[in-house]
């Protein structure tokens, strides 16, 4: 009497294929849609102003650090207090619509509340002014932030990504007075440049050590 | 080999391992005709009503462990390891005896084993199920716990493999593997048996389904063999490996009482001693219950106590070792440890110990504690209870009192210590008495090799 | 353990509301506290603000800094939340959010003033160290000044003004006031707490002027009066003794705790460490003797201790002088000769050896008459000891208060205004504070918390802390200091003087003018008097002082008043000591101290009636038996608690617990024991009995000395306490001051050891990684030397650390379960004689072994080294299987069983450092070397293209350390202080032969003893 069709003597080899495959597609499904480089990059989030870094880094050309003023001596680069803004705009477009938060604020001494686009986790400290005074770009973390109307987060931002910086022999470093130029052009020899400036600069190698960015 | 020497010994075992008048067809009968009984016998149906019972409580106590932290157990500092970590140990050395017997006796061609061997074999899983679940749960951030594993993270982070916690995961789980493996070869043919007498479709389709279409032919036997003896040989090693690698969680430690290199023997072998006294236990319990006292007979349990008479003697001479050792060490931190054991605060863990691991075995010096069946039932308890207490005094009077007195405490168990604890004996029970109802408990196959006929020799006269 | 932890809740609950007790020190210590940051006027506090503009410092948007801050709080952060960025609207100029702030300030204590700089971050302030040019703190902290950041923060604070119970505003306290001040203010009262406030000087004046006939009364339960009242009868008026211990090289102590809860500590301890530093074996150092009858700090701390009862003391000083007239001082001493004789004597010759250079200290438990005569001898001794005029500083005077008590029986009292403190609670229970003031119409209470005296008046008005205040305070010598402001009242809490102000002026006055309008007229009398504020503002402190030491010639004090209270047989005499925790109460509700292990017994949560080992075996008690002490006919019921040292006639007891008040932290822990003071016994009084009762009580010790605790379990009843005894010289390796000459090198024969090969090094045979992962020879290396000669065990170390390294508190039970957080654990030895051992004293925190048994074992590989050898702990790495606690030899490891931080109100969280994450559930955490402080400096150091050198960084403890027996830094550098220190042959390693090569040593104790007194021979030797 036959209990089971013919192709069940093949069963257990198609069963072991299927649990592999299943494993294997599942695991890389995670490894690229649970990685910061799908979930966190292109991140845009609207501001309750629009404020264009185009116009002003980009066409007008303000140095990032006229508004960003923490970048060279704190761990935060700091967003500008209201006041900057006033600084120029009791002057230029007094009117404009899209700066009547501003100007409420301003007048009312409630803050304005921006929305947080590169966001690192509570137990991440990260400085930026060791990084800027060392040497690495605006640009390079932040993208090209000189064209862009709205600004997005460009790179993943997680932790293998900061150690392909730092455990790396040759990082992506420019010369300090050149960070927040958007439009540097690394010279013919940048390996060499970089040796050199890691040379001079001994107390910028980078270190790679937990405790560093994690107590 | 003479023929007649093959008859006698052929003779000799179907005296002793097989009692009765048997063939191939009442064996057949017996052991199949349990799985195959309409109705469980009201032992059973009790037991596992306990059982069930029991794994809710389990189920009650993780869910609690999980939602508020190992803060609900008695760990505390200095002892950060408390009934989790003895209670692994514990079911991971009872899963020893599964193994020993199929695999190592198999290759002695010791076959007073085949009988008893599945029993063994099916504790053996689920015992080292019940091991596995506690470093799991034992630790802070239980969701946490798949960092164990080598998986690739954007932390670009991997374990660190020079942690024995890591060689423990590795080893117990390769254990299980191949024991389940093990246990599932040896199952086939006796679950062709199955398909074949089976009443209804679905038990014949089921069965079959497990049985991978076996029909019990020549070239089949050839290669069933073969594998048979295959895995046997992966076994062996590991029968010795798994608990040489758990003891290393205590010997590579810098812990007085913890760093000894005489852990892995005599963890092996506390391991099979408190393997064979669990089944001991069960073999006694089933063979009352099903009456197959011809078949689990008294020759099997008189040998079985011999394995524990050895076996617990190695552990009773490490113990003294460990003492010697302490003392000729020089080290004072290695002996006020020890010297702590026997007369400190767990003086009476210590104690039940030695008695239910050094002494109890000794009376199996003789045949007649050996082949006295309640002596043993009783005796195979009190082994396992003093292994447990091994584990706690290996674990507890080591860590209470180290190296600061300043950071000397005492340790005291929660409820929810017990509640785990008991549970997952209802996870241990719960598969076992399944296994019972729906599986042969005694291996056919193997069992039929101690009757005459399957003698080669046999018939030609 | 576990059913007497059951007995005890029951047995609780039946006490003082213990239910609350017991759940809020559950898990989760927090958890009774949650509600708090949600009640509505805290609320509405937070709305307001934003628009109330701030007088002091601009601190606009102050609280939605915060607001963001809490926001993202927590450590879990796996799914993102939309963030927000709330940036200032006009920031003050220099503000830069992320770049802590500094102000000086003062931290008054009751008449002395600690200079503390204030650490803040977004404008709030998050941590205090010493002052470095405060000559009271000298840069360094004790545990209250570590810990007021609790008390700042605290949820239980009250709000605003309450009239009746109902809310008021300030404006109806100004009317009262004015009301008072139209009337001659017959009747009118005014009740302090000791202070030296330059401006409460002025204030009182103009009372006095405003108000001839009203009482200004000045009270605190702990206090000097004695002291003073003996100086003025041995030089003619009450003057503040200023010890100038740098300059004795031997010191006698009294009584006196002056390295612990008597004042001045800080500096106490830093003068009298400095002279215990030892270069080398033939560097000198000073030697202190101590008389007295319960273990303190300072006796633990003494080269030779008398154990001797309170009662007895008069006669030792008797003794003392009789020795002294025979070698030449003047006195009216007859000879007399006890079993004490030849201490005595010793002492005596060695302080007329030293004259000049020697120096008696009386503690306050010594009557008047005691003081009188030790002030004499000081005086003939040439003490180095500088007397300042009291005039300037308001202190207690139990006179005044009787006077002030019959008054209000009379009734005569209509308007008491009871300016902090809580008489109710801690006045003498003779007094009947209470009763009395049922006999006054109208009583205002300024105080923190709404606690026992609030309830019996009918005002209540918030007090400030000090960081919210403005203020001033006066050092003993005379410096004035400055209180300045760091946060505007969370609370709408006004200051003394705020309250003062309408009362004397029948207006109102804004404190900051008032204040510096004084300042201009009073202290800095200059031309260009803005410049010289902002310079006082910056350093805290005003360089010139008020005062001038007095000459003093002292008249010749007779020694017949001097009597000894003789206890009788099974009678005890009992003795008030503040406690080094709650003090008289006042940080009842501060769970850091709460927490704190108290020196010597090591209790936290508890305060205990210690008694010495021989009268437990003859009482047969165990620690934790209830006691009933009856002591003229009050009683009181504490559990007991076996201290070593402890006299046998004394019975000593804690002040400041059993607080009955809206501190919910503080509320029924302890057991008050005011009630058994009275005015005949303020200090001690003899004749008590004491019946042991049946129940048992727990007491969350964190040590258990002598295996007291658990040896009653073994076999052999003593197998802790003796091995222990045999670990001592190991552990803590010392000698006497003559051994260490004779065998510089003990340190090394401390231990043997056992090396194959001498040729290697012990660390070549450890068995984790042999090579060590990174060149440990080049850049910088952290390590760090702790030396235990000169640390005096104080605590401020600890709790500097918890408040740096957001260590949470976990309640009683946690504590009973032995899971204390304390990353700094302050552990004793006894040696010898346990009614009058050898104290070993010894601060011990992660010692960042280079071949770390904790690093091999962690499977996730949490815990690593870092390339600049410190043992690092990545908390969200951790997953919490506990082997490295288990693997450390030195037990430093800490593990959050619990999650512990979860219910943290919103307002403690401001008090967190935000430069250290809060740790969750299931991980485990230790000392770090405060990395966070290590990063901050390196960082620094790298923006400003400079190399780190050496004082860049100082570690919480480091800075804290009063001793200075703290040293970190680079032990490449071979000229820095720490590397420095480990070049010293008194350096060791503990637990060295281990292997495990830590980068935190100890310089080994060295006792000066006088060889005519070596008793005890437990040496490191041989």
């Amino acid at each position: 009497m036959q209990l089971f069709s013919r192709w069940t003597n093949n069963f257990a080899g198609i069963l072991l294929m299927g649990v592999f495959l299943l494993l294997f597609s599942l695991s890389s499904f995670i490894w690229y849609y649970g990685s910061p480089y799908y979930t966190d990059v292109g991140y845009a989030p609207v501001q309750p102003i629009p404020y264009s870094h185009k116009l002003h880094a980009g066409d007008l050309g303000i140095d990032c650090r006229y508004c960003h003023v923490g970048v060279e001596q704190s761990y935060s680069a700091v967003i500008p207090p209201t006041e900057t803004c006033m600084g120029c705009h009791t002057y230029v477009k007094t009117d404009s619509e899209k700066l009547k938060l501003v100007r409420e604020s301003w007048e009312t001494g409630k803050p304005i509340e921006w929305i947080k686009v590169h966001m690192l986790p509570e137990y991440a400290y990260f400085n930026h002014s060791v990084h800027v005074n060392s040497g690495v770009a605006c640009i390079t973390c932040h993208g090209n932030i000189a064209e862009m109307e709205v600004v997005y987060q460009v790179k993943p931002l997680s932790m293998d990504w900061c150690l392909d910086c730092h455990r790396s022999d040759s990082p992506e470093v420019r010369p300090v007075d050149q960070v927040t130029n958007m439009y540097w052009t690394p010279p013919d020899d940048y390996d060499q440049f970089v040796a050199s400036f890691i040379e001079q600069h001994d107390n910028t190698r980078p270190v790679a050590d937990c405790q560093q960015c994690h107590r | 080999m003479s023929e007649a020497v093959i008859k006698s010994r052929a003779q000799k075992n179907s005296e002793e391992l097989l009692l009765g008048d048997q063939t191939f067809t009442t064996i057949t009968n017996d052991i199949s005709g349990i799985p195959e009984q309409k109705k469980a016998p009201i032992q059973w149906k009790l037991a596992f009503a306990l059982a069930l019972s029991l794994v809710s409580v389990f189920v009650g106590a993780l869910g609690y462990l999980i939602w508020e932290g190992v803060g609900i157990w008695g760990v505390n500092a200095p002892i950060g390891w408390g009934w989790a970590i003895i209670n692994f140990v514990w079911w991971v050395g009872i899963g020893h005896a599964g193994t020993l017997i199929s695999a190592i006796l198999h290759l002695f061609r010791q076959n007073w084993r085949n009988s008893i061997n599945r029993f063994a074999e099916t504790m053996t899983l689920f015992a080292v199920i019940c091991a596995l679940i506690f470093p799991g749960i034992h630790i802070g951030r239980i969701w946490l716990a798949y960092w164990f594993f080598p998986v690739p993270n954007q932390m670009a982070m991997w374990p660190n493999f020079r942690s024995p916690l890591i060689w423990d995961f590795f080893a117990v789980f390769t254990y299980f593997t191949v024991s389940l493996l093990f246990w599932y070869t040896g199952l086939i043919p006796d679950l062709a048996t199955l398909r074949d007498r089976a009443k209804t479709k679905l038990r014949k389709k089921i069965y079959g389904f497990f049985a991978l279409g076996w029909r019990g032919g020549n070239r089949q036997w050839q290669h069933y063999e073969l594998a048979y003896l295959v895995l046997a040989g992966i076994a062996t090693p590991l029968v010795l490996s798994v608990h040489s690698v758990v003891s290393s969680d205590f010997a590579v430690s810098i812990i007085p009482g913890w760093h000894t290199t005489i852990f892995p023997p005599y963890f092996v072998a506390g391991a099979i001693y408190s393997g064979f006294g669990m089944v001991m236990t069960l073999v006694i319990a089933a063979r009352s219950i099903y009456n197959l006292k011809h078949i689990f007979t008294i020759s099997h349990l008189d040998k079985m106590a011999q394995i524990m008479l050895l076996t617990g003697s190695i552990v009773g001479y490490s113990y003294v070792m460990e003492f010697f050792i302490a003392w000729y060490s020089g080290n004072p931190y290695e002996s006020y440890a020890f010297i702590n054991r026997a007369l400190g605060p767990y003086w009476w863990a210590y104690w039940t110990m030695i008695s239910c691991n050094v002494i109890l075995p000794q009376f199996f010096w003789f045949k007649r504690f050996r082949t006295h069946v309640p002596f043993l039932f009783i005796a195979s308890i009190l082994v396992n209870i003093g292994m447990w207490f091994e584990r706690f005094v290996i674990v507890v009077i080591s860590l209470h009192r180290d190296y600061m007195p300043s950071a000397w405490a005492m340790y005291s168990p929660t409820i929810w210590d017990i509640a785990i604890y008991l549970g997952t004996f209802g996870i241990f029970f719960t598969g076992f008495l399944l296994f019972l109802r729906f599986l042969p408990m005694v291996s056919m196959t193997e069992i039929k090799l101690v009757l005459p006929e399957s003698n080669p020799q046999h018939g030609d006269h | 353990m576990s059913q007497i932890k059951n007995k005890n809740q029951g047995f609780v609950k039946t006490n003082h509301n213990g239910e609350e007790k017991v759940n809020s020190h559950q898990f989760g210590y927090w958890k009774g506290l949650k509600d708090i940051s949600s009640t509505d006027d805290y609320d509405k506090y937070l709305k307001q603000s934003e628009h109330h503009e701030d007088s002091n410092v601009s601190r606009r948007n102050f609280l939605s800094l915060v607001a963001a801050s809490v926001a993202l709080a927590g450590l879990e952060g796996c799914k993102k939340p939309v963030q927000k960025i709330i940036p200032y609207v006009d920031a003050e100029i220099g503000t830069i959010p992320g770049i802590p702030k500094y102000y000086a300030s003062t931290m008054p204590f009751q008449n002395n003033a600690i200079g503390v700089l204030i650490e803040n971050h977004d404008e709030r302030p998050v941590k205090v160290e010493g002052n470095e040019k405060h000559p009271t703190s000298l840069g360094k902290s004790n545990t209250f000044s570590q810990a007021t950041v609790l008390d700042m923060y605290d949820p239980d604070r009250a709000r605003g003004l309450k009239l009746d119970g109902k809310k008021v505003a300030w404006s109806d306290y100004v009317k009262y006031a004015k009301s008072i001040y139209d009337s001659n203010g017959e009747g009118l009262a005014v009740l302090l707490q000791e202070s030296s406030s330059p401006t409460l000087n002025v204030l009182r004046d103009n009372f006095a002027k405003t108000y001839p006939n009203a009482d200004w009364v000045v009270y605190d339960p702990i206090n000097n009066e004695n002291l003073y009242l003996g100086i003025k009868k041995a030089f003619g008026k009450k003057m503040q003794p200023y010890n100038r211990l740098e300059n004795a090289q031997t010191i006698l102590s009294i009584g006196s705790d002056f390295l612990g809860c008597d004042d001045n500590n800080i500096y106490h301890t830093k003068k009298f460490a400095q002279n215990r530093k030892l270069e080398n074996e033939n560097s000198t150092m000073n030697r202190l003797y101590v008389v007295e009858s319960s273990m303190t700090l300072t006796g633990a701390n003494a080269d030779h201790r008398l154990n001797v009862s309170v009662g007895e003391f008069n006669s030792v000083l008797k003794e003392l002088c009789s020795e002294l007239k025979k070698l030449g001082l003047k006195t009216d001493a007859r000879s007399v000769k006890t079993s004490n004789n030849l201490w005595i004597k010793t002492v005596a010759e060695e302080l007329i050896k030293n004259k000049g250079n020697c120096i008696i200290l009386g503690g306050n438990h010594l009557s008047a008459e005691a003081h009188a005569v030790i002030a004499m001898l000081n005086n003939q001794l040439v003490a180095p000891i500088d007397y300042y005029p009291l005039t300037k500083s308001h202190v207690t005077s139990s006179k005044d208060l009787g006077v002030l008590c019959k008054k209000m029986e009379k009734g005569a009292v209509k308007n008491l205004i009871i300016l902090g403190g809580n008489p109710v609670y801690n006045t003498s229970a003779d007094l009947e504070f209470a009763t009395l003031m049922k006999n006054v119409e109208n009583i205002v209470h300024l105080s923190n918390i709404y606690d026992e005296t609030s309830k019996h008046s009918n005002w209540h008005i918030a007090e400030s802390h000090f960081f919210e205040t403005w203020g001033d305070a006066m050092t003993y010598d005379g410096y004035p200091s400055v209180i300045q402001p760091q946060i505007r009242p969370l609370f709408q809490s006004k200051s003394v003087i705020e309250i003062l102000i309408p009362l004397v002026y029948g207006k109102e006055k804004r404190s900051y003018d008032f204040i510096k309008d004084i300042w201009k007229r009073k202290i800095a009398k200059q031309s260009n008097f803005e410049n010289t504020w902002n310079k006082i503002l910056h350093n805290g402190i005003y360089n010139k002082a008020l005062l001038k030491a007095q000459g003093v010639r002292s008249r010749n004090v007779s020694l017949l008043s001097l009597t000894d209270q003789k206890t009788k047989e099974n009678q005890f005499e009992v003795v008030f000591v503040a406690s080094s925790s709650m003090y008289d109460g006042r940080y009842a509700n501060n769970g850091w101290l709460q927490e704190l292990p108290k020196p010597i017994t090591h209790l936290t949560w508890d305060n205990a009636a210690l008694i010495s080992m021989s009268v437990a075996k003859q009482l047969n008690v165990k620690n934790g038996q209830m006691l009933e002490i009856t002591l003229n006919k009050k009683t009181v019921k504490i559990p007991a608690w076996i201290v070593p040292g402890q006299n046998k006639k004394t019975i000593t007891l804690e002040l400041g617990y059993g607080r009955d008040f809206n501190g919910r932290v503080g509320h029924g822990v302890g057991f008050n024991m005011y009630p058994l003071r009275t005015t005949k016994s303020m200090r001690y009084g003899s004749g008590a009995t004491v019946k042991v009762l049946k129940e048992k009580y727990p007491l969350a010790g964190t040590q258990d000395h002598y295996g007291l605790e658990s040896d009653d379990l073994a076999l052999s009843k003593s197998l802790s306490a003796d091995e222990t005894q045999n670990r001592i010289p190991e552990l803590v390796r010392q000698a006497t001051l003559d051994e260490y000459k004779d065998h510089p090198d003990f340190v090394k024969h401390a231990v043997e050891k056992h090396l194959p090969d001498k040729g290697r090094e012990l660390k070549d045979y450890s068995m984790y990684n042999p090579e060590p992962e990174y060149d440990y020879s080049k850049g910088h290396q952290w390590g760090m030397s702790i030396d235990l000669t000169s640390c005096t065990g104080c605590n401020a170390c600890s709790i500097a650390c918890q408040s740096e390294n957001n260590i949470p508190v976990v309640g009683k039970q946690q504590v009973l379960n032995g899971r204390e957080m304390h990353w700094i654990r302050i552990d004793n030895y006894f040696s010898g004689d346990p009614d009058n051992p050898e104290v070993s004293t010894q601060s011990v925190a992660c010692v960042h072994c280079e071949l770390a048994p904790c690093e091999t074992v962690c499977p996730v590989a949490a815990t690593t080294h870092s390339t600049d050898g410190v043992n690092q702990m990545a908390y969200n790495r951790c997953v919490g299987t506990r082997y490295c606690a288990n693997n450390c030899p030195y037990k430093v490891r800490k593990f959050n069983f619990y999650n512990f931080t979860k219910d943290t109100p919103e307002v403690v969280q401001m008090a967190m450092n935000p430069d250290v994450s809060m740790r969750s559930r299931g991980v485990m955490e230790k000392c770090t070397y405060c990395y966070q402080r290590v990063s901050e400096a390196r960082i620094k150091a790298s923006n400003e293209r400079r190399e780190l050198v050496d004082g860049d960084i100082k570690t919480a403890c480091q800075q804290s350390c009063p001793a200075g027996a703290i040293v970190f830094g680079d032990i490449n550098d071979s000229q820095s202080e720490v590397s420095k220190a480990k070049r010293r042959n008194r350096d060791y390693a503990l637990l060295g032969q281990l292997g495990t090569s830590p980068r935190t040593t100890y310089l080994a104790k060295i006792r000066n003893q006088n060889p005519k007194l070596i008793t005890n021979h437990a040496r490191a030797l041989h």
